[in-house]
């Protein structure tokens, strides 16, 4: 069977959610695509994995994000492969090329998966913001198009053998597109993204003041964590509003999410239900948030946060 | 020349609403509908462009595009009152257009044949949660398009500079010449009130039903479920230096998730 993937990285390392999409590739005879000048230590991982063949987009032009530019890259290579299936990550690069690709061979697109394995072919997605999950049943096609959600799969490896970097630079004319990259606002940070961290702490109204994340992002920093918020925090302009976790921000799907003093409103629960393991702590016994958590602590964030900090640092010390 | 500006809506169970199961399918019961919340952003984008475009001497007419059953004009109904103009609702009471691939070629003929010169809608609705439908109605229609955006500055009707945002909190800036399609993230702005006058207004505004499409589907539901429950939630007590220790020991050794 034959896959091409949309692989990602993040300052030049192989995203883990790109490893997940290759484990459930297993056995097969995958090709995947990564862009970008600073790329070539992922294009090497990609094909020490096992992926046969890794178009690796060098030219610097491709650095910065270009629909245009990428869905024809992406589509030519596929045209010449004919894969049974086109993976990516529901990451902001995944959740926009994979269903435009998808509409381009106007082909069945599943988006944002939470189960996958290809071969008996078995893929389930969530539906009312994780409120209900269902079961795909694709119609027959020559290729189907595949969006995954960042830590629902174990990461893996293709095969044992290793595959061979072809450096491609696609021709196109950026300067007589409609879409013009003008710059970014920052560079991207050492901290994990919410989306793909694998801990998150994050915080609610609660904390009263901008400066009083702080504690939080101490605590992070401290586990390799990532900060979220609530919605009532980032309106009250504590927190920003990329940092917002729920309907209307982000989901997210950590091993552990800690959260302190946010009630748990099912628009919060939304974003981050998925969570292996949830902790709530919040002075309030009865809120809501208790009976969604799996760990619960009855008590003052301001006064837990600083001690939580310390009990890990003592526990990582020691590993 | 007029300006047509085209608002993709969508009508979807308000976010407060339980989801339950009824045989094998959803039970749609209780459900209350709403406009997507993302889709507000995307109508009070239109309506302030409209007013920035009708200041500066065009005449621009806001159009609302909404696939649905018969009760799914209400979203249409609810826009107006905010300044939406007139809609288009295509008909779809056996919900048979229910996947991405569906509902973009339906949509997609629509705003072919509306021909509009911009369009919005929400990155995503908050029932399928497929952020894919208007990107493919952009590559369908071949528009240029740019999802996710949180600010958007017109240069005249020509063309657009939009922030895209994305992970770890980074914008990307973005010039787009015009015809294109822009969805609507959190932050872009905030739907207005509906006045008196616009909700009177609203009732007299013009709905074209039209007839679905043929479609070709790309997938169906072949089951549902709900989350598995967690189990009972174990409550840490003590003072808060033992809480805290003992919160870190379970996440080690018991969850393992540390
Ligand atoms: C369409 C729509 C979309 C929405 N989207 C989102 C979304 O994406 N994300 C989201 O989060 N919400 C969303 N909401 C809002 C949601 O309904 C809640 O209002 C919001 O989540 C509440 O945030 P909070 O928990 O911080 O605040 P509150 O509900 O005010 O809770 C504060 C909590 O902090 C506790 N507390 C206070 N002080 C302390 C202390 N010192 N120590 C410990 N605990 C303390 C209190 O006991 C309380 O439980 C949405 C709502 C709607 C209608």
């Amino acid at each position: 069977m034959k896959i091409f993937i949309l692989a990602e990285h993040k300052n030049g390392n192989l995203k883990k959610a790109t490893l997940e999409l290759l484990g459930a590739s297993k056995g097969a005879d995958v090709a995947a695509v990564i862009f970008g000048a600073g790329a070539k230590a992922a294009a090497d991982e990609l094909a020490k994995q096992g992926v046969q063949t890794v178009h690796w987009v060098k030219d610097a032009k491709f650095n910065e994000y270009h629909p245009e530019a990428y869905a024809k890259t992406a589509e030519d290579l596929i045209k010449a492969q004919k894969p049974a299936f086109v993976l990516g990550s529901a990451s902001s690069l995944g959740k926009d090329l994979i269903p435009k690709l998808a509409a381009r061979f106007d082909a069945p697109v599943a988006t944002d998966c939470i189960e996958l394995s290809l071969e008996p072919l078995k893929v389930r997605k969530p539906f009312f913001s994780g409120k209900a999950a269902a079961a795909i049943q694709f119609e027959s096609a020559e290729t189907i198009f595949i969006s995954v959600r960042p830590n629902s799969l174990p990461a893996g490896s293709v095969s044992g053998t290793p595959g061979k970097v072809n450096e491609l630079t696609p021709s196109f004319d950026f300067s007589g597109s409609p879409i013009q990259f003008v710059s970014r606002t920052q560079a991207s940070s050492d901290r994990p993204d919410l989306t793909e961290a694998s801990i998150i702490v994050s915080g609610g109204r609660s904390l009263k003041t901008k400066e009083n994340f702080k504690i939080l992002f101490d605590l992070a920093d401290s586990i390799g964590a990532a900060v979220g918020a609530s919605r009532a925090a980032v309106d009250e302009g504590l927190a920003g509003h990329d940092m917002q976790v729920g309907q209307t921000g982000k989901t997210v799907n950590p091993s552990l999410y800690v959260a302190f003093g946010i009630s748990g409103a099912i628009q919060h629960l939304a974003g981050m239900r998925t969570s292996k393991v949830i902790v709530a702590i919040n002075k309030d016994p009865n809120a809501p948030l208790f009976q969604k958590a799996d760990y619960g602590i009855v008590g003052d964030l301001f006064v837990l946060a600083p001690l939580l900090n310390q009990e890990f640092k003592k526990l990582l010390n020691k590993a | 020349m007029a300006v047509k500006i085209g608002v993709l809506i969508k009508n979807v169970p308000d976010t407060n609403t339980k989801i339950q199961l009824k045989g094998d399918a959803i039970d749609e019961g209780d459900i209350k509908y709403v406009i997507n919340p993302y889709d507000e952003f995307a109508i009070e984008e239109a309506v302030k462009t409209k007013e920035a475009w009708t200041k500066a001497g065009q005449t621009v007419e806001v159009v609302g595009v909404c696939l649905g059953p018969t009760t799914a004009s209400k979203s249409l109904r609810d826009a107006f009152a905010v300044g939406v103009d007139r809609g288009v609702h295509i008909l779809d009471n056996e919900k048979k257009a229910i996947d991405p691939r569906s509902v973009s070629q339906a949509l997609a003929k629509v705003c072919q044949e509306e021909n509009f010169n911009l369009i919005f809608a929400g990155k995503q609705a908050v029932d399928t949660d497929s952020h894919s439908v208007a990107t493919m109605v952009a590559e369908r229609l071949k528009m240029p398009h740019m999802a996710v955006i949180s600010k958007c500055e017109f240069s005249g009707t020509e063309s657009v500079q939009v922030e895209r945002d994305i992970e770890g909190g980074i914008k990307e800036v973005y010039k787009i010449k015009l015809p294109a399609l822009l969805t609507a993230n959190k932050g872009l702005n905030k739907m207005r009130l509906a006045s008196l006058p616009g909700i009177r207004a609203a009732s007299k505004k013009e709905i074209k039903e039209v007839p679905l499409s043929d479609i070709k589907a790309g997938y169906k539901v072949s089951g549902w479920g709900l989350p598995p429950e967690r189990g009972k939630v174990k409550m840490i007590e003590g003072e808060p230096p033992a809480q805290a220790a003992e919160l870190v020991k379970r996440l080690h050794e018991e969850a393992k998730v540390v």
